[in-house]
């Protein structure tokens, strides 16, 4: 019974996916990941009591190293769409089971659906944020009369669940972003200049030099990127669009010098 | 049929006797009738723990052939509904018991009337120990927060399990099967059971799914005994992820039971702790250690398969 007292030959990560190392879901955000690769570097690390001489010291060394490298893989971006990709090729991961960082997506602003346009809108606020909270959690969260929400409230994300996201202006074409364009945005958004002002702790005057392409009273450049982009938030465009394209547009009328 | 739950831990004062011992009066006074059996063979001490210093009767009674059945052993204790067999007062020579009349104690066990028989194993992997775990498929594992314990626990966890394994193998006759799947694959050995396994159903996918049956009816569970404020209270689902992960096994965690410095009056004074610290932490850890055990039995169905001892 010589072989019921050796300790096994340890059965190791091959033949598990990455996600399946890591005890994770495929669509698990890169949080979650880091979080569950420290929760299970503890269990085999060195020192780790739970796995006091469980495997031999080649066998922790080839886990840890396995360990390492799913974490390595799945937290990067690109490696990890590398990975996704060839998990969809050989069939064992489903496209819509894929993490997507939706963040980033801009967020619909007017769902024109039936049920929504009969419920009607409330008079006291302008619509636009209120109602495109509809299929959205944290919207509804915000409270009508609350004090300007913080940022992060702003940028959270909202459930890819609404088809066609519509939106407000379709800035694709348009190369360089002028404060007039601003405005129009703003305007087809429905949201006054003064609500911007109120939940971006932006100044009023500091809007009003933007909207009307005042450059000389504008902020130096770090700080004047960190508004546009609340400003793009608000009223629902794409944040990276707005500021290349008032950058751009500002840097054509000032002759180049920034 | 009673369930049967050997109580074992690989180390040496990691608290079996004090555990089967509590749990046994905790059991009691749920109203199960419980029975506890000290099979630490060459070193009896369960019966001073619950509070019977001089028990007139013990196992050895009946392996020498004193009295004529296992039944005529048992005593009672001062808890209503707890009976033991004592372990105390043995010969000298019962730690070395012979195969046959271990196998005669294992049948004469599984046929008393008993809600739950708890079986107070000693420490170490000998023949003795892993023999007992053999008589059912529950097993209670006893470890503290500490390397020595839990290096351990790991053998013992592993020596059963492989020995349950081979046992199951045998008792279907698969003998023939595992070395056709150790031929076809060096990996697929008794100590590599998810390989085996694997092996095993594509050579004969009826037979696998008996193996595979036999391999999900381990109930083993897991206490962290002696547990101290500053330890990792995590230590013992840990300890259940590390197994369930690379031995392919299901270990439930039932508890940590925090360690108590007056445990050592209440052995000095002969007495149930439960009685003489009724509310410390160690005693509600015991409760939930218990609450846990009796839900997962609840849960994990009756088919307690003791029969199968007559196939040893």
């Amino acid at each position: 019974m010589n072989s019921e007292q050796r300790i096994n030959k340890m059965i190791n990560f091959r033949g598990h996916s990455l996600y399946e190392i890591l005890e994770v879901s495929a669509d698990a955000s890169p949080y979650e990941i880091r979080r569950a690769y420290q929760d299970i570097y503890d269990l085999y690390a060195h020192e780790s009591l739970a796995s006091y001489s469980f495997f031999h010291e080649e066998e922790r060394q080839e886990l840890l190293a396995d360990l390492e490298k799913a974490y390595l893989v799945l937290i990067d971006e690109g490696s990890r769409r590398n990975y996704d990709q060839r998990l969809i090729a050989q069939g064992l991961l489903n496209e819509e089971m894929c993490y997507r960082d939706r963040v980033r997506e801009p967020v619909p602003l007017y769902p024109f659906t039936r049920e929504n346009l009969a419920r009607g809108r409330k008079q006291h606020r302008p619509p636009p944020i209120d109602d495109a909270g509809e299929d959205t959690t944290y919207m509804n969260a915000i409270e009508p009369d609350s004090p300007p929400a913080d940022e992060t409230a702003m940028v959270a994300p909202v459930a890819g669940s609404t088809p066609n996201p519509v939106r407000i202006c379709d800035l694709q074409q348009k190369e360089a972003v002028s404060g007039l364009d601003l405005q129009n945005c703003r305007l087809q958004a429905g949201v006054d200049l003064k609500e911007i002002a109120i939940r971006s702790k932006i100044k009023m005057s500091m809007l009003e030099a933007m909207e009307g392409d005042r450059y000389d009273l504008l902020p130096p450049l770090a700080y004047l990127k960190g508004f546009l982009r609340i400003y793009a938030q608000i009223i629902h465009c794409d944040p990276e669009k707005i500021i290349n394209g008032y950058i751009k547009q500002m840097q054509s009328v000032q002759g180049g010098s920034p | 049929m009673a369930i049967i739950l050997p109580i074992g831990g690989g180390k040496g004062g990691s608290g079996k006797s004090f555990l089967s011992g509590s749990l046994g009066v905790l059991l009691a006074r749920e109203g199960f009738r419980t029975l506890v059996i000290d099979v630490d063979l060459g070193a009896a001490n369960l019966h001073t723990i619950i509070g019977v210093p001089h028990p007139r009767l013990s196992l050895s009674d009946f392996i020498n052939k004193r009295v004529s059945t296992l039944t005529d052993t048992i005593i009672s204790t001062p808890t209503p509904l707890l009976f033991m067999i004592s372990g105390a007062m043995n010969n000298l020579d019962i730690a070395n018991l012979a195969h046959e009349q271990k196998i005669k104690v294992l049948r004469h066990i599984v046929k008393l009337p008993y809600d739950y028989i708890l079986l107070d194993l000693g420490a170490g992997t000998s023949f003795n120990t892993l023999d007992f775990f053999m008589i059912s498929d529950h097993g209670i594992f006893v470890t503290t927060p500490e390397p020595t314990a839990i290096e351990n626990i790991y053998r013992l966890i592993r020596s059963v399990y492989f020995r349950k394994i081979r046992k199951a193998l045998d008792t279907h006759h698969f003998q023939n099967l595992a070395r056709e799947a150790e031929e076809r694959d060096p990996m697929a050995k008794v100590t590599n059971p998810d390989r085996l396994l694997a092996v095993v159903r594509e050579l004969d996918p009826e037979r696998g799914e008996v193996l595979a049956g036999e391999l999900r009816s381990f109930q083993f569970k897991l206490i962290v005994n002696q547990n101290r404020k500053q330890d990792n209270p995590h230590i013992g689902a840990m300890i259940c992820k590390i197994i369930s992960r690379h031995l392919d096994l299901k270990i439930d965690f039932l508890g940590n039971v925090a360690f108590d410095d007056r445990v050592h009056n209440a052995v000095c004074k002969t007495g149930l702790f439960i009685d003489l610290y009724p509310f410390t932490q160690t005693v509600h850890d015991l409760r939930q250690c218990l609450r846990n055990l009796l839900l997962n039995s609840a849960t994990a169905g009756k088919c307690d398969r003791t029969g199968s001892v007559n196939e040893f």
